[in-house]
């Protein structure tokens, strides 16, 4: 009992430190009332106040001592991170404590990191890396984009160097083309990509090469010697690196030539985005005759890449390149009108086709990023009612509310670590798969990997989705109210704040999901589509190859053609074949070229041109593809080398340069030929199945002179036994020539249409994804407050509310959270709509209203039955149950 | 580790822990000191005496079950730290050598 005189108390309270205070004013009254008892009191009370006195400078010293240390521990580094690891220790306490809850965090977390971090890899390495050229940013590659080619990046030989003699921004360039040719390393050809490389090619790019040299000069010439250049990855197949190997002699077409150098292990070092399937083993030297057609100004058929000068900038580069083009098109009124000449950066061509695609897929993940961390962020919160008793008393035993805050953000980021490194190892396993089913192949794709900037990223991603999702705790934590959420807690209520966030997190993860089943569903359906188009030709059962014979054992056009008619009569004569055809083209993936023509009679001249594709094919081509035959004949075997040049177009060239005539019997004028039409064929989707069919030419095959195509085969027999026969056939007549990409013409249509089925499943999979997430949100939420209010529930069905009722009341309640949601999401969905832009084609439109209230609808739906089952269970509370309960 | 000097009145409180046992605390160890070695202690120095020990890792605080009686409330007790116990060894090792052959040890006061 303290019964010490007040001013004795105060004194001591001054000086002694506050948490000895209690104990020292015990401890000192109770010697007081002992001697008080056993002495007088005066006497006490001189002891009492001599004892005070004596201890005031002692307890001064500790108390001042006591408050040293405290400063100290506070200002120094180490007791941060020994509360960092008290933190931690009680983090990972709390996280054992719920197994389920720490799991499904640390999955949700691992999901959003892995796939944001296999994402960014990608876009990094194909978007923001240089090109692994020395000064990148100074290549570009020419184009001559002409009205009917808008997107071509060819160039006409003596308009580029015509710009090089005169031009100031351009400080070297080269030539260059890309061709499959056969070679022969070891005992069997083989096919090899070529990289016909002009005078300059490799300076520009500025190529240093491990062995050997780049082609010299007389290289260039007709007359010259035959080299040939290795890449490092055909030397290290083929040669296995062994550096003797310059000097040796390989053959290629047919024609012996000299390994003159090996490239360097530059992966990139080819613009592959020229040709996408390239993976190129060889160079050559582009030799350009004087007599050949690449050197007429109306060609355009070659790329060229150029290096910028030092300190020119691509606007100047091309107000200059533009300001030649006029030049040339006043100086050559017939070829150049309408003609521009322009530089694109390098890079562009090369990742251009793929960045809206990735972007797309960058947007999905972010997306299913942010869901997830919204959904985490509502789980820590709804599960953080359960431990406001906790708070209080820690808050009671004096832990500022900011050290509470700052434990909780520890531990979400505790959880989030472990996700991320969940994260990273599925980031591993993600990337090589997304390469791995990406449709076409992608550029620089060997470059995507982890590193240390994807690295930083995903630690990046992994701290802000912690962070994300510790946030809204930890600011509710800091505006605790402990009085009244203790009273809340025993009225059986939630805190209305934390349910407001709630509330708050659920409809921006429903929100997001509808913008993202919006896209994949209007993927879809552009992918659905897509197969639902008829391409004007029939795709089953037809096997196609591809063959191409050398100038070398071939060298007359009549040799030639013995060949293929020998190859022909046999294949036809081989069981089960119905039809044989072949041509420099094949249908979906391009081929021939763009030229114009003059209608004999009219008065058509430059530069108003007809303007048409042509195609060169065999006879039986059509018939083998089943093109129907609409008027006149089809190209036949007679039409060959010495007799009048034929011609069939197609219904589209008929329509739009014959209307209501019939242009069978007419004659046209191209390259300095004229040929009749003969025939009109139906409509084919030749570049894609997205682009409509426009005028064609098909001319027969013989009378122009090619010498490789692709072989198509209608057959009856099955698909290895046809691939053994033509094998076998190809064998007997020239063991020599390589027979490649046997496979069924459906597969190849399959493979035209990868992009939007990739696009379709990689969104779907992603909206699926946040669709779950969003489920598991609208049930934790409607669980939690059904949780909440079970009391109440219990007291309402005791006084005779229906149990439907009660279930109507809850449904309706998420579903107006829902419906929010939804809303916002709709909005979502039509702002962000053009992004999708690049992706449709056909009938779907990016704003599909149908396909939103589809979306719309499912999100409700989905809703609903994510709220059923906390409804259900609020409706059979047992009202005695519930109310003993709490 | 380095051997840490005690002070008188350290070496004095250290003593009484181990004379009072599990009794000791604030008042108590107060009075044991000054019933053996006649030093009327300030309270307070005993206090400060304690903290600074405690600073030292000699000594470690306990807090007994409240008091049986209203309002009673629980006591800080003290006991010696191993770390303590080696250190007061230590002490009274030196101390003993000093005063040996000296003839100065007088007998023990009784009160």
């Amino acid at each position: 009992m303290n019964t010490l005189p007040a001013p004795i108390r105060a004194l001591l309270k001054l000086v002694t430190p506050p948490a000895e205070l209690p104990y020292l004013l015990d401890d000192l009254s109770e010697e007081f009332n002992i001697r008080s008892r056993t002495t007088t009191h005066p006497r006490a009370t001189f002891w009492l106040y001599s004892q005070t006195t004596r201890s005031l400078g002692p307890l001064a010293m500790a108390r001042l001592r006591a408050r040293r240390a405290e400063r100290a521990t506070l200002t120094s580094g180490d007791p941060m991170l020994t509360q960092l690891h008290d933190d931690l220790r009680y983090s990972f306490r709390v996280a054992a404590r719920r197994p389920w809850l720490s799991l499904t965090i640390i999955a949700t977390m691992a999901l959003g990191v892995g796939t944001t971090t296999a994402v960014f890899s990608i876009v990094d390495a194909l978007l923001l890396r240089p090109l692994s050229f020395p000064a990148p940013e100074q290549l570009v590659r020419l184009a001559s984009p002409v009205p009917d080619a808008p997107a071509a990046m060819v160039v006409s030989v003596p308009d580029v160097t015509d710009l090089q003699r005169t031009s100031h921004s351009i400080a070297s360039l080269g030539f260059y083309d890309a061709r499959t040719v056969a070679g022969q390393v070891g005992a069997e050809p083989e096919r090899l990509g070529a990289v016909l490389a002009g005078p300059g090619f490799g300076e520009t790019l500025a190529l240093r090469p491990a062995l050997g040299r780049l082609f010299q000069p007389d290289e260039y010439l007709e007359t010259g010697p035959s080299p040939v250049i290795l890449t490092h990855a055909f030397w290290a197949s083929h040669f296995a690196g062994h550096h003797d190997v310059i000097g040796q002699s390989m053959t290629i077409s047919g024609k012996p030539r000299t390994i003159v150098g090996v490239l360097p292990p530059l992966e990139s070092a080819y613009p592959a985005g020229v040709y996408p399937s390239g993976d190129f083993d060889i160079w050559l030297p582009l030799v350009i005759p004087e007599s050949s057609f690449l050197r007429d100004r109306v060609v355009m058929q070659l790329s060229a890449i150029a290096r910028l000068r030092t300190g020119v900038t691509l606007e100047r580069a091309n107000t200059e390149l533009a300001a030649f083009a006029r030049g040339l098109a006043i100086e050559y009124p017939g070829t150049n009108t309408n003609r521009t000449l322009q530089a694109v950066p390098l890079r562009d061509t090369i990742v251009g086709p793929v960045r809206p695609m990735l972007l797309l897929l960058a947007a999905a993940v972010g997306a299913v990023l942010l869901i997830a961390c919204a959904n985490l962020g509502s789980l820590l919160l709804a599960h953080s009612q359960s431990r406001v008793r906790e708070f209080a008393v820690r808050s009671a035993m004096g832990a500022a509310s900011s050290r509470i805050a700052r434990q909780l953000l520890v531990e979400s980021l505790a959880l989030a670590a472990m996700g991320g490194i969940g994260g990273i190892w599925l980031a591993n396993t993600l990337v090589k798969g997304l390469v791995a089913v990406y449709p076409t192949q992608l550029p620089r794709a060997n470059e995507i990997g982890l590193d240390a900037r994807v690295l930083i990223v995903a630690l990046g991603a992994t701290l802000l989705a912690g962070w994300l999702a510790g946030m809204p705790l930890a600011r509710q934590v800091r505006r605790l109210d402990l009085s009244r959420d203790l009273r809340e807690i025993e009225r059986g209520l939630g805190s209305r704040r934390r349910r407001h966030v709630l509330d708050g997190l659920v409809v921006g993860q429903v929100a997001t999901s509808v913008a993202l089943l919006f896209a994949a569903g209007v993927l879809l359906r552009t992918f659905l589509d897509m197969t639902a188009i008829n391409p004007g030709f029939d795709a089953r059962n037809l096997l196609t190859f591809d063959i191409a014979i050398s100038s070398q054992p071939y060298p007359t056009p009549e040799r030639q053609s013995a060949f293929y008619d020998a190859l022909f009569d046999s294949l036809r004569t081989t069981a089960g074949v119905q039809d044989v055809g072949w041509g420099m083209f094949t249908p979906l993936a391009g081929g021939g070229w763009g030229d114009t023509f003059v209608r004999e009679g009219t008065a058509d001249a430059a530069p108003n041109l007809p303007a048409m594709q042509v195609k060169m094919v065999s006879p039986g081509y059509a018939s083998a593809l089943r093109i129907p035959l609409l008027a006149g004949r089809p190209i036949e075997r007679k039409d060959r080398t010495g007799t009048p040049d034929v011609a069939l177009v197609n219904a589209a060239l008929a329509a739009r340069y014959y209307a209501g005539t019939s242009p069978v019997g007419k004659r046209i004028t191209f390259q300095k030929r004229t040929l009749e039409i003969v025939g009109v064929i139906g409509d084919i989707r030749s570049q894609s199945l997205w682009t409509p069919p426009s005028p064609e030419l098909y001319v027969p095959i013989e009378q122009w002179g090619w010498r490789g195509g692709t072989v198509f085969l209608r057959t009856t027999a099955e698909l290895h036994s046809a691939e053994a026969s033509v094998r076998k056939i190809v064998r007997s007549l020239d063991p020599l020539i390589p027979t490649l990409n046997v496979r069924p013409f459906d597969e190849r249509v399959r493979r035209s249409m990868a992009p939007e089925r990739f696009r379709a499943i990689l969104v779907g999979t992603l909206a699926s994804l946040a669709l779950l997430l969003s489920v598991l949100g609208i049930y934790g939420l409607v669980a939690w407050v059904v949780g909440r209010r079970t009391r109440e529930i219990g007291i309402r069905m005791a006084l005779g509310e229906a149990a439907s009722r009660v279930r109507v009341h809850i449904l309706a309640d998420a579903l107006r959270l829902g419906g929010l949601g939804i809303l916002l999401g709709a909005v979502l969905a039509y702002g962000s709509a053009h992004y999708l832009r690049a992706f449709v084609a056909g009938s779907v439109r990016a704003r599909d209203p149908l396909m939103l209230a589809a979306t719309m609808l499912i999100l409700l739906l989905v809703t609903a039955a994510a709220a059923w089952l906390p409804a259900r269970r609020a409706s059979r509370v047992d009202p005695l149950l519930a109310i003993r309960a709490e | 580790m380095p051997k840490a000097r005690l002070g008188e009145l350290e070496l004095l409180v250290m003593l009484a822990l181990v004379h009072l046992g599990h009794d000791a605390y604030g008042i108590s160890i107060r009075q044991e000191i000054e019933r053996r070695s006649g030093h009327d202690v300030a309270i307070g120095a005993v206090y400060a005496t304690l903290a600074r020990l405690q600073e030292k890792r000699f000594v470690v605080p306990w807090l007994s079950d409240p008091l049986p009686v209203r309002g009673g409330r629980a006591r800080k007790h003290w006991e010696l730290t191993p770390l303590g116990e080696r250190a007061l060894k230590s002490a009274a090792t030196s101390l003993a050598g000093m005063l040996e052959g000296l003839g100065l040890t007088p007998e023990p006061r009784r009160s």
